[in-house]
């Protein structure tokens, strides 16, 4: 999506703020628990006075009262370990031998702040306390885990085998980029990216790139697949991008989800930014389906691109399922089908990619983005769209649709705010019925609210759907938006032939045609 | 089993309180709003440490509880002797550009926002969350999210010189 700079100032006015806030969270947790306290004391105030009355009504008796005291404890911070890191290894050493771990996976120790995280390739497990005492890693604090349930062979035995080697207190040491943890029957020799340390959360945050790395993992794959972690940190064979031919190409190392340093000149960034699993080629192996963006200078561009595993771990590029062009890719669905509770179904084999039209930085064509879910699937040789819109543009030969809109009339202006009514009216002129109709619209000189006369279970901008139209049909709704007396110029007009704003005609989830002069009655 | 209550405030606390910073613009109004929302979820933390995200779930409630809050604040007097929201008013004399050049402006503009594009302009880029999620944390179509977002930068690209978004990174 091409910028103007004005999210860069967004993201750059919170990240200006956060100090307010900067040391506020040690007091929290007593504030908030004499909080619950008087909560607490109030309600057993209430409750034990109603008692005492209805005692005291029936017996003559007393009552007591009786206050719940909450408990208080803090967690222990990390001292000397590695905050902020995280170290991987797919080799277990064991009495001496260098094992493999369980196929298709790999176990990953990270540090924050407070404690530690550990994956062996099914469940997260975490610690919420950690520390370092006479060279020995000590788990203290509350223990929990994401309690997935993995049937791939061995791997819930290495997960308990990595539970117990952590909770017995393993030698500590970190040299550099390496972390060697010692038990008494095994050795780990992780290590962490050779160049930096990932990313911090907060850095992340604040470009929004790379964020397939980070975060909610992508549904489980198949024992054997190519995991995040893995594919995150591989060498990845990038063909060139042809929205964008600055694009960085061939043989790129990516490190937590960037590509990694020297780019060319003008190139900010290449990172993974989607990232699903789909069995491409009924192996019963899933292959990675991932987003690929690329930012130069202030454009962008991505490119979805599927990954299968190669002879000796390597990561193997299959091809390109799409690419931006006129158009953004927002998200990817890999295997689309498997869980899906209506619509098309069945097609563990695809991916979904959702395409939107919305490309530039002007308002009305970033908002009004037609956007559309299209499935691919692989061919053997390459991959072909099996459903899903083809086109933004609705078959204008198929459809004969004509739309009207009726001057907008404004209410006189109520608390600076003006009310306005557009009857909107929709002939099918076609000999066939047309199905999935909807307006939608968007006026942004100061527009507030908006509604449409059908009844739909949400506010904003008017989204009305109107259904199936007959041949020779007609349809209508009025849309009542309110706008700001502000907005108006000086004459008491908005600008209605500005291109920002409009209304929308669809089929489906493709664009019939678009509505942008109007004229206005005022009250 | 997840972390204890005191663990995960110790841990997250500041993270919580962050983000209700972005939202309601006021320190103490977001110790206010986080004290109040941790102390509704203290008698059901067994049930909130068992979900897949509960620091999600935390941060959605704090959404709701802002909105909320507004409603109910927005309709008596508050004796604050700082408005809790920068009021944007027009500048005008010599100062013009030097006052919208200073990246607090920015924040200013952020502040006077109606809350509910604001929250939104929170979730997309200080959370960085996908449109498809805010709309379910708000409860709306994925369309009203982005046209409030379309209308919240609107605003901003208008009153933010161009200069000093181009002198971003």
């Amino acid at each position: 999506m091409i910028d103007d700079g004005v999210t860069a100032v967004v993201r750059e006015a919170f990240r200006r703020q956060e100090y307010q806030v900067d040391g506020a969270a040690h007091g929290l947790v007593p504030a908030v628990l004499a909080k619950v306290a008087t909560r607490r004391r109030t309600r057993h105030a209430v409750t034990a006075a109603l008692a005492v009355i209805a005692v005291l009504a029936v017996f003559t008796g007393v009552s007591a009262v009786w206050w719940e005291k909450p408990p208080l404890s803090v967690g222990k911070p990390v001292r000397n370990l590695p905050s902020g890191r995280s170290f991987f290894t797919t080799s277990i050493v064991k009495n001496g031998h260098t094992e493999p771990v369980a196929p298709g996976t790999g176990i990953e120790v990270s540090f924050d702040a407070q404690g530690i995280v550990a994956y062996a390739g099914c469940s997260r497990m975490w610690w919420t306390s950690a520390r370092l005492r006479d060279g020995r890693l000590v788990l203290t604090g509350a223990q929990g885990g994401t309690g997935m349930v993995c049937t791939a062979p061995g791997v819930l035995d290495q997960e308990s085998w990595l539970f117990r080697f952590l909770s017995n207190q393993p030698k500590t040491r970190v040299a550099g980029n390496e972390l060697f943890l010692t038990g008494s029957d095994a050795e780990l020799h992780l290590t962490a990216s050779p160049d930096s340390p990932p990313p911090s959360w907060s850095q992340r945050r604040a470009t929004g790139w790379g964020t397939a790395c980070v975060g909610e993992s992508p549904p489980e794959p198949s024992p054997g697949s190519i995991q995040r972690l893995q594919f995150c940190n591989s060498t990845l064979d990038i063909p060139a991008n042809p929205a964008l031919d600055q694009c960085p190409h061939g043989q790129i190392r990516f490190d937590y989800g960037y590509a990694r340093p020297p780019l060319p000149p003008n190139v900010v960034a290449l990172t993974v930014d989607g990232m699903g699993y789909a069995d491409l080629e009924h192996t019963g192996i899933n292959d990675v389906v991932a987003l690929i963006g690329c930012r130069v200078g202030q454009s962008d561009a991505g490119q979805v691109l599927a990954f299968k595993r190669g002879p000796g771990g390597t990561i193997q590029t299959m091809g390109r399922v799409v690419t931006t062009g006129l158009n953004t890719i927002t998200s990817i669905d890999g295997a689309w089908g498997t869980n899906a509770t209506g619509g098309y179904d069945g097609l563990a084999d695809s991916v979904r990619v959702w395409v939107g039209s919305g490309r530039g930085s002007d308002e009305w064509r970033q908002w009004a983005s037609v956007d559309q879910g299209r499935v691919y699937r692989w061919t053997g040789s390459g991959f072909v769209q099996v459903y899903g819109s083809t086109s933004f543009l609705a078959d204008h030969t198929t459809y004969n649709l004509t739309v009207t809109a009726a001057p907008i009339v404004f209410e006189k202006p109520v608390d600076g705010n003006r009310v306005g009514h557009v009857t909107v009216t929709v002939h099918n002129l076609g000999t066939q019925p047309v199905p999935q109709v909807s307006l939608f619209a968007h006026f942004p000189n100061h527009a507030v609210d908006g509604t449409c006369n059908i009844p739909i279970p949400r506010q904003g901008d008017p989204d009305c759907p109107m259904g199936t139209i007959a041949a020779g049909g007609t349809w209508q709704s009025t849309l009542t938006l309110t706008i700001r007396q502000s907005g108006l110029d000086r004459d008491g007009n908005p600008n209605w032939s500005s291109p920002d704003g409009g209304i929308q005609l669809k089929v489906g989830d493709q664009l019939y045609t678009e509505l942008h002069n109007f004229t206005a009655t005022y009250s | 089993m997840g972390p204890a209550f005191e663990e995960f405030v110790a841990a997250r606390g500041e993270a919580l309180l962050r983000f209700a910073l972005m939202l309601c613009a006021d320190g103490d109004l977001a110790q206010d709003l986080v004290q109040s929302v941790l102390a509704k979820a203290y008698p059901r933390w067994a049930r909130i440490v068992a979900m897949q995200r509960p620091e999600a779930y935390l941060k959605a409630v704090l959404i709701n509880e802002h909105l909320r809050w507004w409603r109910r604040r927005s309709s008596r007097e508050l004796p604050t002797a700082a408005p809790l929201v920068a009021e944007h008013s027009p500048v005008t004399g010599s100062d013009h550009a030097g006052y919208h050049a200073s990246r607090d402006a920015a924040w200013e503009l952020l502040c006077s926002l109606p809350r509910r594009q604001r929250a939104v302009l929170v979730l997309r880029y200080y959370e960085d969350l996908p449109d498809a999620e805010i709309a379910t944390i708000l409860g709306c179509a994925e369309s009203t999210v982005r046209s409030q977002a379309a209308r919240a930068l609107a605003v901003l690209r208008a009153l933010v010189p161009t200069m000093d978004r181009e002198a971003l990174p």
